[in-house]
């Protein structure tokens, strides 16, 4: 199959493109602003823009499926309550707006199979008060494929939150850089509550497996859900430093205050308006836990391989 | 070979002074692939302190007599620049491997005749350019060429330090300059290695201020495919700054031998000798491992380790000394000065 990949440059989009079996040909839709670099060498590449729906149709000629992962990402630090500048008409504009203009090019080209990639917030079973304006847009983005009869088949991919060599944009590196740079590990320097880890090469794996087996469905891709100090003492474990994370008792009453009292003194390595007790990254009801349809790498692998990635482009 | 059998590589070092001393002398003594055998040095003084220190059999007043006579595998040449070509020529002609400090040469003739030397004697070559040992360095151009900097705007380079204490720095025929000769070398070096490509030389100003004979101001522009690339050089007893920084369209970084700062990607960059700090107080404060610069040891250490594999790729054969030796040749054709 020669599948079309929207998001190619993306942080699972640059893993998916290196781990395409031989007997399907991946073709990168790039923009002009796109960082074309971060792409394999010899990949196949289309201009196009999920925004212009002219242009899809004509990188569509040719093409059996479609992997459409292109999206406004409001670009998650640390926090997971993300705050972002993109205004709502440019996530409506990609997400909503681009991911039809996809799926039409796609039925007008005759594709058999396409995947979307959506995110954990999105599922439809994981209950969410306040979604993020990311969170909304993915979700009606995806609901276009269970609402609109398109003639091809589709899978709805929710991946957790992903780890793993190729972050490009460093989303990842806040926890890293911290655990690297500090011999101590309190909160707020790990944020309390739960994370939930997935390799980005399972992410890729199941994309694939998807894109020949569709399902018409939702399908989760996740690890565990890890407690935050659990994953700060798999970070410190990983630090020439010897790290050590300390955990404060009666955390949710004394942690405030403390922070209060570091920031007065300019000392917190986070800012104390960004604090957040109970962080939940990724996390997923327990049914929806290490769900994947191949064998995947653990979050620790996840975890160990971003690391080595971080050192090895001189980061760490 | 000693007594006792010792099957070392019989290493040499001609010039015993400060970088012999730093970086040859204990290298070739501590690394297991090669016992130091032979020193030449002018200075009879500092040539019976050197070779009681070190515990060397052999020494000579003069290198050629050196690879004439005391059969080496490989020899560091670490005399002032005026003299290169011909201890590396003879070097070469005794099928001797080579380390040769920078300034390779004084001139682009003599430069090409070395390189020509060690090509037809298939000797492993390394120039004493430093910064691709050095690990803050070697850090920015692994976050570069692993896309994390973008394209590059801008690079400015400011090395202002004393000038330097021995004389012959001060007569061109054996430096080959002042403050560009002296400076230039590791500085072009790096370019190079970020930019993989040779800069057009697009500005120079020289002036002689404070010392003799030689320029001991510069202020330089290349143009490296596009992009500027500015070089303020100063040899002055009243103040010291060593500073790179670097524009990308993913980031900013400052950098020097010794610390490296700023932001990749949005994301906060501190390390001091490529290493992270003990404590990071949000930036507000940190404290630091007591870990040192280690590059002198490792840049001969890894040219040894070159030779025993009999690999001429080193991180600067000779032919990198003729490239910069040429760009430096530019810079004085177009730099007059009193």
């Amino acid at each position: 199959m020669r599948v079309l990949v929207t998001g190619g440059t993306g942080y699972i989009g640059t893993t998916l493109l290196r781990r395409f079996p031989v007997n399907h040909t991946p073709v990168a839709l790039v923009r002009s602003s796109s960082r074309t670099e971060l792409l394999p060498d010899d990949i196949e590449t289309v201009s196009g823009d999920v925004t212009d729906k002219e242009s899809l149709i004509d990188a569509m000629s040719n093409i059996d499926a479609v992997v459409h992962m292109a999206a406004v990402n409001p670009g998650s630090r640390n926090s997971p309550e993300i705050t972002s500048n993109v205004s709502e008409e440019v996530f409506r504009q990609v997400n909503v707006q681009g991911s039809k203009n996809v799926f039409e090019a796609a039925a007008n080209a005759g594709v058999e199979s396409v995947i979307y990639l959506s995110t954990t917030k999105a599922h439809p079973e994981v209950k969410v008060e306040n979604a993020s304006m990311y969170v909304r847009t993915k979700q009606k983005g995806g609901n276009l494929l269970n609402t609109v009869e398109y003639p091809f088949d589709y899978s709805i991919i929710h991946p957790t939150y992903v780890m793993g060599k190729r972050d490009y944009r460093l989303k990842r590196y806040e926890p890293f850089r911290l655990a690297a740079s500090n011999a101590l590990l309190v909160p707020p320097m790990y944020t309390p509550g739960k994370i939930n880890i997935v390799h980005v090469e399972t992410i890729a794996d199941s994309i694939l497996y998807y894109l020949e087996q569709p399902t018409n469905n939702h399908h989760m891709i996740s690890g565990r859900n890890v407690d935050r100090q659990v994953f700060a003492k798999e970070l410190a474990s990983l630090s020439e430093h010897r790290t050590v994370v300390l955990d404060i008792p009666f955390r949710k009453i004394l942690l405030p205050f403390g922070v209060k009292v570091i920031d007065r003194i300019g000392a917190a390595n986070v800012d104390a308006d960004r604090l957040v007790l109970d962080a939940q990254t990724g996390t997923v009801p327990s049914v929806q836990e290490q769900r994947a349809p191949v064998s995947g790498k653990s979050w620790k692998e996840a975890v160990r391989d971003t690391w080595r990635w971080y050192e090895s482009v001189g980061l760490l | 070979m000693g007594f006792f059998g010792s099957s070392g590589l019989r290493a040499g070092v001609i010039g015993a002074g400060s970088v012999a001393q730093t970086a040859h002398l204990p290298t070739y003594t501590n690394h297991p692939g090669t016992e130091l055998v032979a020193v030449a040095d002018l200075d009879d003084e500092r040539r019976a302190k050197i070779v009681e220190e070190y515990d060397i059999n052999e020494d000579y007043a003069r290198g050629k007599a050196m690879l004439d006579e005391a059969d080496l595998d490989l020899v560091s040449i670490c005399t002032p620049a005026g003299t290169h070509r011909d201890l590396f020529i003879a070097a070469a002609g005794a099928g001797c491997h080579i380390y040769c400090e920078k300034p390779f040469s004084t001139d682009i003739e003599s430069a090409e005749a070395m390189v020509e030397a060690s090509e037809a004697a298939n000797v492993v070559t390394q120039v004493g350019y430093t910064r691709a040992y050095v690990k803050n360095y070697r850090h920015v151009l692994s976050m570069y060429d692993n896309h994390l900097l973008g394209e590059i705007k801008r690079l400015k380079t400011h090395r202002v330090r004393s000038p330097p204490s021995a004389s012959w720095n001060f007569n061109p025929n054996m430096s080959g300059g002042g403050v560009v000769a002296d400076q230039l070398g590791h500085i072009l070096d790096f370019y190079i290695r970020l930019f993989k490509t040779t800069p057009e030389v697009t500005s120079v100003t020289l002036e002689r201020l404070d010392v003799p004979a030689v320029e001991d101001f510069a202020e330089l522009s290349f143009d490296f495919d596009g992009v500027t690339v500015e070089t303020t050089l100063h040899w002055t007893p009243y103040a010291k700054q060593h500073r790179n920084t670097i524009m990308g369209t993913g980031g900013l970084l400052e950098f020097n031998l010794d610390t490296l700062s700023g932001d990749i990607q949005g994301e906060t960059v501190a390390q001091q000798y490529g290493s992270q700090p003990l404590i990071d107080l949000r930036g507000e404060f940190r404290a630091w491992w007591g870990d040192a610069n280690d590059f002198h040891d490792r840049r001969v250490w890894d040219f040894i380790d070159h030779v025993i594999e009999k690999n001429k790729n080193t991180v600067a054969p000779a032919q990198r000394g003729l490239e910069v030796t040429r760009i430096i040749a530019d810079v004085y054709s177009r730099g007059e000065f009193q």
